[in-house]
């Protein structure tokens, strides 16, 4: 199951790409992030501490990044080895937007565990995916813009329309214009 | 398993030492929830600080206003106590609605409301009947103590010692159980006490929560069908292959009316 969440932050969407790809803001960013490393351009190695309720292990996760469309978007994708456990598979894609003087951030995340780990959590899969990603993305924004908001999103179709109408009004100009051609021609 | 240290104090100061000298140490009271973890590897604590056998933990004591039960007391004792079944019914039919007959006979309502798993049955009861929390350090309402996802006010080292329920006019726990773990999918506490009418919901959410519509409409009209049009929205609900979020959101309205009947609404 997919959580959604938004964010508006003040400033370019330049400096939220920068600091989206800046692996020292992550790191204090991922709650219980230990040490977080680059491997190659689009792939990290974290250590991550994750303290739930009962639950407090350490997880090696390797996150790349994936669809890089700079300023755009990105999908990160996290995979970690619980061992005996388990395993875990997280991905959220971020996509940048850009408005008069600040980024909209929305991000659209998921996660699956298996093995076990499946066996004794899928039932708090997707609570524990709205708090870890809310944190994360929540002091992401408020590192960037202490006054950044949280926008309601209410589902993800009401997203849609506004590229859609956009692509409709290109297409309805393009044709006007070569109605006038047409007319201007014959 | 693999090597910890075991410590059983008897009494609450003692526990606080060996909680503060330990940094990985860890509270054990049932065991219910923590050692199934440790033994998935996700938890490894260097100590187990073992509190059942602190005196100042147990006992269920019953008085004319409240029915105060100790941290350590055991979900079988409370459900099968007459005392408490006499002062207030729900509660006794909620400890023996928890689990099976094995975590009922170890689990116990501290260790229940220290973890606050977002399923657990006793959080909707605590917060059902606007019970208070006494810790090592200070009262606790309950309309302050469930903050989250395992997420509760206590802090770092603070041990739940005892909880106190207020009496109740009338009351009712109904719950619609996973059958294989008989953990809440949904379940709701009715009560109306002194302090009015509430509604608590478990099993739905992150967290224990009320459901004001729903108070104020029993407010008018203690009665099941009060609750009709009332709808709780899914959006930040749990969904998993059980339950989808909006299913839950539907159960929220048919056990909160089943409580009030069985309330005698």
């Amino acid at each position: 199951m997919e959580i959604q969440g938004e964010y508006l932050i003040a400033g370019p969407r330049e400096r939220v790409w920068d600091a989206l790809n800046d692996v020292d803001i992550l790191r204090e960013c991922i709650p219980g992030c230990e040490s977080l490393e680059r491997v190659s351009d689009s792939e990290l190695q974290a250590v991550v501490m994750a303290a739930i309720g009962p639950v407090k292990a350490r997880f090696n996760t390797k996150i790349t990044l994936e669809n890089l469309r700079p300023p755009e978007s990105y999908t990160m994708v996290g995979e970690s080895k619980g061992g005996a456990a388990g395993f875990g598979r997280g991905t959220a894609t971020v996509t940048l937007t850009e408005s008069v003087d600040s980024t909209e951030l929305h991000y659209s995340a998921d996660f699956r565990v298996g093995g076990k780990l499946a066996q004794v959590g899928s039932r708090l899969v997707l609570g524990a995916t709205r708090k870890i990603a809310d944190d994360f993305f929540g002091s992401f924004s408020r590192k960037l813009d202490a006054g950044a908001v949280r926008v309601e999103v209410h589902g993800g179709a009401g997203r849609q329309p506004a590229p859609a109408s956009r692509t409709w009004l290109a297409i309805g100009a393009a044709l006007l214009v070569l109605l006038i051609w047409w007319f201007l021609l014959r | 398993m693999y090597e910890f240290n075991y410590h059983r104090p008897t009494t609450l100061a003692e526990a606080k030492t060996l909680l503060e000298s330990n940094a990985d140490a860890k509270l054990v009271s049932g065991g219910m929830t923590l050692l199934p973890t440790m033994k998935l590897r996700l938890a490894r604590p260097t100590d187990l600080v073992d509190i059942g056998n602190i005196r100042d933990l147990g006992g269920i004591r019953v008085d004319a206003k409240n029915v105060e039960v100790g941290a350590a007391v055991r979900h079988a004792e409370v459900a099968s106590s007459a005392d408490v079944r006499k002062a207030i019914p729900a509660l006794s039919d909620l400890a023996g609605l928890i689990g099976d007959p094995q975590v009922r006979n170890r689990g116990t309502l501290g260790g229940s409301i220290a973890n606050s798993d977002p399923a657990a049955d006793y959080p909707a009861a605590v917060l059902g009947l606007g019970a208070t929390i006494r810790t090592d350090r200070r009262e606790i309402a309950a309309d302050d103590y469930f903050l989250g996802m395992f997420e509760t006010a206590l802090e770092p080292g603070e041990i739940v010692v005892a909880v106190r329920f207020p009496r109740a006019k009338r009351a009712a726990y109904a719950k619609f159980p996973n059958p294989a773990s008989r953990y809440a999918v949904v379940g709701v506490f009715v009560a109306e006490t002194g302090a009015g009418i509430r509604v608590a919901v478990t099993g739905a959410g992150a967290c224990a929560f009320r459901v004001p519509e729903m108070e104020t409409a029993l407010g008018r009209k203690f009665a099941a069908d009060s609750l009709d049009g009332i709808e709780v929205d899914a959006a930040e609900l749990n969904g998993d292959l059980h339950a989808s979020p909006e299913y839950r959101a539907h159960l929220v309205g048919v056990m909160a009316r089943r409580a009030v009947s069985a309330a005698g609404g």
